[in-house]
């Protein structure tokens, strides 16, 4: 066993570091706020800064704008912006694309879309959930029609993050009505500036405007755009989902250090019903009770991204990841409000006001994480079935 | 980074299941509770024969030098074939040897303690004290170049079947920083009275009762009066141990639960098709996981000699809980057969309520981690 990063990783975590503290991520306009996943907000500024640095790409082959580096020089490139609250936001989903790009597409596709992901001139959304299709993603309704070299897609998409700020969107609809519904199903990558399709923000009960539903009417989507295999498309799907549950999550424990490291900043100083929040043993258990769980989050996340690094599939790791994740984020926020107490409310200016929006703003935000890229009740189902063989029901 | 045993370590795992479920299964272990001794000395023979009392003592001592990770790779063994008898508390004892007795006394027991001639344990709680070693009463007086020992010792393991017990003690001129010492005590010494404590899982552990025991200078590890640091680090290098011990009973518990959820047909169907017990196997791997990857780190950096206090007290503070999580699920999933004394399940869940509290729990962790984190 050796838990220590490489010299290489080491390097890049400091390069990223004296970045962050060089060029402060806040000092980028910011398109959404941070919400506290650990990827931080959506900048493209800030997006195009890294992608200047080849941050975006750094596990992707050279020959397509990539870095050719390491997962795991990826993932702690990720982990360290997360801690220092930087916007990851709006190349998250594109590295997902990038993945699924690499594995099943063409060497024209590859080669129009990576290199200027790799510079965030373009930036991605996944566009899967429907209305009647959540959880459920076999039961897709969108439809794909054959017509010459193109396709024509109708239907809609709800709970993309940030299609409203990208340019393109992977899309997956049914191109065989006919066949069982698992195999009727395909991946498209799609311009959503393209005549027919119409973005909405949704407002969600923090305020935020990060998702948005996708209304597609006679989108015309060329043939060359199809990615992988017609009617192929659920394997792709699986492996995006399985990036999405690990990169969307697997950051969490660093970007909530920071989140800990000011609640107990705040406790340390603090003063209630005339006596100082740190004598307070209950307190000093919950904090160091939320402290264990970082620990814990932290290495369930290193042990997927050593597997991940390896090439091997962490199909169920990843739904550990998420739910961990997902709860502990919910914990913190709870526990963050407990302290701040009914105080929390106030709107004045004190020195801790920047604190109480946070935490009131992540309170109401962490409520949508276990529900986003799959519940947590569906995370549990994936490990007990995938990771445990439990038999499905 | 790399999450997997040497080669070498998978093979003594595999050879310790394979023993332990020949030679230790799961109805001689439950014999052996009920058993006075709770240990037979054949089959600590056969351990000794495999090398286990002497795998982290030097060669030079007798010894097969192993490394604290191969140590770790045993005990999660031993954890998950339940093994009851004196190795873990002999063990610690080794432990406390190794990081803290002189030349002399190193020679002197390690080469018995690696034949299996010598068996040890350690005495640290008191009553009304758990592992805060400040709070220790038990009082250790010089008397012209000799010492003499008086105090009551709690929850001693195994010290009816030890030959020499580890003793901390406070001198009596110390300050709280300092004055801390290690004693080796005979506990078949006329001074000293050891009986028998009622225990939730039928382990052996004992009240001890020392008065006027007088020792030598040479019964006294290491340099006098500055102990309370090794013991310290002696402690949690022991708690990293129970850590790994937890894990590999984790591990066990969720195997046979897996199995039964498999295996168990109700509605003409196996319950573990049914969502809610899904749902509990689900969260007992998850507290697994995160029980594997947390103690593996901390045990890593105790080989590799790395500062490892913060990471032991957040490892035990999980494992002891996560343990018991899984535990109280487990029996969920089982129903009424979980339940019977002959079943295998109470084995594991009983001990892991004396895990959780052995060399703190998750309440006494906590106090040192809100210490750690800057409170």
């Amino acid at each position: 066993m050796d838990f220590r990063f490489s010299p290489d990783e080491e390097k890049l975590r400091q390069e990223v570091r004296e970045f962050c503290q060089k060029e402060p991520p806040e000092s980028f306009p910011h398109e959404i706020e941070d919400e506290g996943y650990g990827f931080g907000g959506w900048s493209r500024a800030f997006t195009q800064r890294l992608g200047q640095k080849g941050w975006l790409s750094i596990s992707w082959p050279k020959q397509y704008g990539g870095m050719g580096g390491t997962v795991m020089q990826r993932y702690v490139s990720a982990e360290e912006l997360a801690y220092h609250r930087a916007p990851q936001y709006g190349h998250l989903f594109g590295d997902a694309v990038a993945a699924g790009l690499l594995s099943k597409g063409n060497e024209e596709q590859k080669m129009e879309f990576l290199p200027s992901m790799a510079k965030a001139e373009i930036l991605f959304s996944t566009g899967l959930s429907e209305p009647g299709a959540g959880s459920d993603l076999l039961n897709t309704a969108t439809k794909a029609v054959k017509d010459g070299d193109y396709y024509v897609i109708n239907g809609q998409k709800i709970w993309p993050t940030g299609a409203h700020l990208a340019e393109w969107c992977l899309l997956l609809a049914r191109t065989d009505p006919t066949a069982p519904k698992s195999k009727g199903l395909s991946t498209f990558l799609v311009d959503v500036r393209w005549p027919g399709v119409t973005v909405n923000p949704i407002i969600d009960m923090a305020g935020a405007k990060s998702f948005t539903e996708i209304f597609l009417e006679d989108v015309r989507v060329h043939k060359k755009y199809l990615l992988g295999q017609e009617n192929r498309g659920l394997p792709l799907v699986f492996e995006a989902l399985e990036g999405d549950r690990f990169w969307g999550r697997c950051i969490r424990h660093a970007g909530s250090r920071k989140d800990l490291e000011e609640l107990v900043e705040y406790v340390n100083d603090a003063k209630y019903d005339g006596h100082r929040l740190k004598d307070n043993q209950v307190l000093r258990d919950t904090l160091a009770e939320i402290a264990v769980e970082l620990q814990v989050s932290r290495m369930i996340n290193y042990k997927a991204a050593w597997l991940l690094n390896q090439g091997k599939s962490i199909s169920w790791e990843s739904s550990v990841v998420k739910v961990f994740a997902d709860e502990l984020g919910q914990r913190l926020a709870h526990v963050g409000l407990e302290i701040l107490g009914p105080e929390v409310q106030l709107g004045e200016d004190s020195k801790w006001t920047k604190l109480r929006k946070r935490f009131t703003f992540l309170y109401k935000f962490n409520r949508g994480l276990s529900l986003a890229g799959g519940t947590s009740e569906i995370q549990r189902m994936t490990i007990a079935t995938r990771g445990l063989s439990l038999p499905r029901g | 980074m790399d999450f997997t045993f040497t080669e070498e370590q998978e093979m003594l795992r595999k050879m310790a299941r394979d023993f332990l479920g020949a030679e230790c299964p799961r109805d001689t272990v439950r014999k052996l509770i009920k058993d006075e001794k709770g240990f037979t000395p054949e089959l600590w023979a056969k351990m000794t024969e495999l090398g286990w009392p002497g795998l982290i003592i030097p060669e030079q001592y007798g010894g097969v030098g192993g490394s604290f990770m191969d140590i770790v790779a045993l005990v999660e063994e031993m954890g998950r074939g339940a093994l009851v008898g004196p190795f873990f508390s002999s063990l610690v004892g080794t432990l406390a040897v190794l990081e803290m007795a002189s030349d002399q006394q190193k020679a002197d027991l390690l080469p018995k303690i690696a034949s299996g001639k010598l068996i040890l344990t350690t005495a640290f709680s008191e009553p009304g004290v758990g592992y805060e070693l400040d709070a220790i009463q038990c009082q250790a007086t010089a008397e012209g170049d000799d010492w003499v020992i008086n105090g009551t010792k709690l929850f001693v393991e195994n010290a009816h079947l030890a030959d020499l017990m580890l003793v901390a003690t406070k001198t009596k001129h110390a300050t709280k920083q300092e004055g801390l010492d290690l004693f080796l005590v005979d506990p078949k010494s006329p001074n000293v009275t050891c009986s028998m404590i009622e225990t939730i899982s039928g382990d052996k552990q004992s009240k001890v009762i020392i008065k006027g025991l007088k020792l030598t200078e040479a019964k006294r590890l290491g340099e006098a009066h500055r102990g309370k640091d090794r013991i310290t680090r002696l402690l949690e290098m022991a708690t990293v141990l129970k850590c790994a011990e937890m894990q590999g009973g984790a591990q066990q518990v969720l195997d046979m639960t897996v199995t039964f959820l498999k295996e168990r047909i109700q509605f003409e169907k196996p319950v573990g098709t049914l969502g809610a017990l899904q749902t509990h196997a689900a969260n007992m791997a998850v507290d697994l996981e995160g029980m594997k990857y947390i103690t593996y780190q901390v045990a890593w950096k105790v080989n590799e000699n790395l500062p490892f206090a913060k990471d032991v007290a957040m490892a035990k503070s999980w494992c002891s809980d996560a343990y018991r999580r899984i535990c109280d699920l487990a029996h969920q999933c089982h129903g009424a057969i979980g339940f019977c004394e002959d079943h295998d399940l109470p084995l594991y869940s009983k001990r892991s309520k004396v895990s959780e509290f052995a060399f703190g729990d998750g309440l006494f962790q906590r106090r040192f981690v809100a210490k750690e984190i800057g409170l």
